[in-house]
């Protein structure tokens, strides 16, 4: 990549993955703000997050030129720095167990099962439209 | 914040929490790399988001022995500031754990093994992170074990 070599392209990918990781922790607390019945700003956040990882993913199996040349730095940079950053599991746990610790069963229940739901249908949505855009 | 529940409305964070939570995030995704690096993904991600969930429960714990009069005149907890939570909690725990790659990782698991697999997969870790946050909670609250 860039003709470095490897180990300086590696350190690269890697620094800016970890910057990608601290953005994305950022826009997380952003979100964490819109906070109502349930941790809305925190669901929005994972989902959007899992578009993100989607899309990376189908940027690595992309069998085009322009795909493949930009997946060895968007690839880790996206899934696995700004996506893994905006996206929480902690948060999650501490919520809905805050939820049924404080007898909200509904509530915990809810957080848990959207945090399933649209998480995982917006990484089937990002790697179709990864899919569609790099055809 | 995000990672103390609260139904109240919490107040925008200040400046000075989006440059502790970005350090702590991008401490937290170097970390989590390591992770992803040296084992199996899927394994990676499992010990990932039950050691960052037993991390936040331990250091909310320990931030809420501020409030609890078992433990006055002791030295107070130093996770218990707005700066720790930030650091640690938003941040760190926050982008060390992952749900867009647990996400990802059960649609291919689904892919490549099946439902049952995938679901089985992320129940356990669903599970095993909320059991893990509570045990955290638990003995950084210095509730258990009871000594």
């Amino acid at each position: 990549m860039f003709n470095l070599p490897g180990a300086a392209a590696w350190l690269l990918i890697l620094l800016a993955t970890v910057v990608a990781g601290g953005l994305g922790s950022m826009a997380r607390l952003a979100l964490s703000h819109w906070h109502g019945k349930l941790p809305w700003g925190i669901l929005v956040g994972n989902s959007v997050a899992s578009l993100v990882a989607g899309f990376g993913f189908s940027l690595g199996s992309s069998s085009s030129y322009v795909g493949q040349q930009i997946t060895a730095l968007l690839m880790p940079l996206l899934s696995l720095g700004l996506a893994g950053g905006l996206s929480t599991f902690s948060s999650w746990a501490a919520q809905t167990v805050h939820y049924y610790r404080q007898g909200d069963n509904r509530l915990g229940t809810y957080n848990l099962l959207l945090n399933l739901v649209g998480p995982v249908a917006c990484v089937i949505l990002g790697v179709l439209l990864g899919g569609v855009l790099l055809k | 914040m995000s990672e103390t529940p609260s139904k109240t409305a919490t107040s925008f964070p200040p400046k000075r929490a989006f440059g502790l939570v970005f350090a702590g995030g991008a401490f937290g995704t170097f970390v989590r790399l390591g992770f992803q690096l040296s084992l199996n993904n899927n394994l990676a991600l499992l010990w990932v988001n039950i050691f960052g969930a037993g991390f936040l429960g331990l250091i909310n714990g320990l931030a809420s022995r501020a409030d609890n009069p078992r433990f006055e005149g002791t030295k107070k907890s130093r996770f218990a500031s707005a700066e720790s939570k930030w650091f640690w909690g938003a941040g760190f725990a926050g982008g060390f754990t992952t749900m867009s790659g647990l996400a990802l990782a059960f649609v291919l698991m689904v892919g490549n093994f099946g439902a049952i697999f995938g679901l089985v997969y992320i129940l356990v870790q669903f599970v095993a992170g909320l059991f893990a946050y509570a045990l955290g909670y638990r003995i950084g609250k210095g509730a258990w074990p009871s000594v």
